[in-house]
């Protein structure tokens, strides 16, 4: 019921300790002779309403499985696992186009890390990379200007969405990566905190996962080919229809095993596995 | 009684390359000295750049170790933003642009690039210290490359590319025989030029992968 006053702009806290920007939905109507929507999603919504996405680890492997959204049946589906060092890798689920953004950025500065360091970076530094990037984005917020930005918006004739700086990101990351201290995943939320897991699922309808991620624990001796049925069977929790080697993804690394994504192949016979035994 | 401060040094060596049908032999000594010194007598100058491409570099090594660097760095970015690895020859041309870049302040470094091409066939690319590049079929370069190259021409150089009939202008010789050759041509350059010695890494890459050979020199 605060909302409206407390949703000006990104850097008001509501007196329930929320930032609304960062949580709610938020519109703009400026109607001038054109009539301009600007529609600011609510940032942790975003990821609430993204494809689902789980990660859960055994003593020496880590898999992130996501359920990937296509526009239509004669479309391809969004990519949202990718590498980010041979033995990191990244899942995100929420709004995909800032995730690639975001992935672009902790390429970079790994590569960068490696060059002055001549070693890779810890995933827990990466992870807090994302929260930084998250932060940065949300204190150096020019709103207060707004009006004059949208009079130019509008002399310019067009409405961008984005600027650095201007609105949250509206992804949530899983981080698996593994190194010398073992295996481990991160979530990252798009106001910047960070969460370390045995496993976790994000994305919508995730709460029927981590339901199931609670009720069956990995045995951490647990096979490789278990970890991933394990896996699958928690996505296919969040998935109203079954899950197939279209719609889902599957990544892992390891100790000793460099970032891998499976090809649809050897995904469908591990699927077929998660159907035939129940 | 001018004092003389030189942002270079010439730590020696030698490199060479030669390219078959389909294989490329990438070999270098691992001596590094300066001046009338040796630093150390196992020293890496090749180094894998993808898994089809190797870089050697002759002269002044910090230079070369930055370069290799940088442009590993920009091999794993070309990775990620191409979905593939990077080909032998457009890795030729990156090293081209990005010695060409310091043309006011160059790389001390007298570089080859060994590796299969996208056909994989050999190939073989040789540069000066400012980038200008051309693909041959062997090549040589550092302080043994005066002793090295006649010998290199002498077994190796074939009929001009713009001869007709068209011929292969890969080098007739046969993987092993090639191996044997880049020995024989360190054994002799290790005798007369003080900085080439210790001892020769040979690099070999074919459709079956990278492997590495070594051959002792002399120590003096």
């Amino acid at each position: 019921m605060f909302r409206n006053q407390y949703d000006q702009d990104i850097l008001t806290w509501s007196p329930h300790g929320r930032l609304h920007q960062v949580e709610c939905k938020f519109k703009i109507y400026f109607s001038l002779s054109f009539s301009i929507c600007h529609h600011f999603v609510d940032a942790m919504e975003a990821v609430k309403q993204g494809g689902a996405s789980v990660g859960c680890k055994n003593k020496d492997h880590a898999v992130l499985v996501t359920l990937n959204r296509s526009a239509s049946e004669l479309s391809s589906s969004q990519r949202k696992l990718f590498k980010v060092d041979d033995f990191v890798g990244i899942a995100v689920s929420g709004l995909t186009a800032d995730g690639t953004a975001l992935v672009k950025m902790l390429r970079s500065e790994n590569i960068s890390h490696k060059f002055t360091f001549g070693s890779h970076v810890d995933i827990s530094r990466l992870a807090l990379k994302v929260a930084d990037n998250s932060q940065v984005r949300i204190i150096f917020d020019f709103n207060r200007s707004f009006i004059v930005y949208y009079l130019l918006s509008i002399l310019l004739l067009q409405v961008s969405t984005q600027r650095a700086g201007a609105r949250p990101s509206g992804v949530g990351t899983l981080i698996a990566g593994c190194d010398e201290s073992g295996c481990h995943i991160f979530q990252t939320c798009p106001s910047g905190s960070i969460y370390e897991h045995e496993a976790i699922a994000i994305g919508a309808r995730s709460q029927a996962s981590k339901t199931f991620l609670e009720n069956n624990q990995i045995v951490q001796a647990s096979s490789l080919n278990e970890l991933i049925v394990f896996a699958l069977r928690a996505l296919s929790e969040a998935s109203v229809e079954p899950i197939s080697e279209l719609t889902c993804s599957v990544a892992l690394v390891g100790i000793n095993t460099p970032f891998k994504l499976l090809d649809t192949h050897s995904l469908s016979r591990l699927i077929a596995q998660i159907y035939q035994e129940v | 009684m001018r004092q003389n401060w030189s942002p270079y040094d010439n730590n020696g060596g030698t490199v060479l390359a030669v390219a078959g049908e389909d294989y490329v032999v990438c070999a270098a000594d691992t001596r590094m000295s300066t001046g009338y010194s040796v630093l150390t007598r196992d020293y890496k100058k090749i180094e894998k750049m993808t898994e089809k491409c190797v870089m050697a570099s002759a002269g002044f090594m910090a230079d070369a170790v930055t370069l290799k660097k940088t442009l590993k760095a920009r091999c794993v970015s070309y990775e990620f933003q191409n979905n593939k690895e990077m080909g032998c020859v457009s890795f030729a041309q990156m090293l081209s642009n990005t010695l060409y870049y310091r043309r006011f302040f160059p790389y001390y470094t007298f570089n080859i690039v060994a590796g299969l091409d996208k056909e994989g066939k050999g190939a073989v690319f040789t540069y000066d210290a400012v980038g200008s590049y051309e693909r041959t079929n062997y090549s040589c370069q550092g302080s043994g490359q005066g002793l090295i190259m006649p010998v290199l021409d002498n077994q190796l150089k074939t009929v001009s590319p713009l001869v007709l009939p068209a011929q292969s202008s890969a080098t007739p010789l046969s993987e092993s025989e090639a191996v044997d050759l880049v020995k024989d041509c360190f054994a002799t350059a290790g005798e007369r030029d003080i900085y080439t010695g210790d001892s020769v890494e040979i690099w070999i890459i074919n459709k079956d992968g990278l492997r590495k050979e070594y051959q002792d020199l002399k120590l003096d």
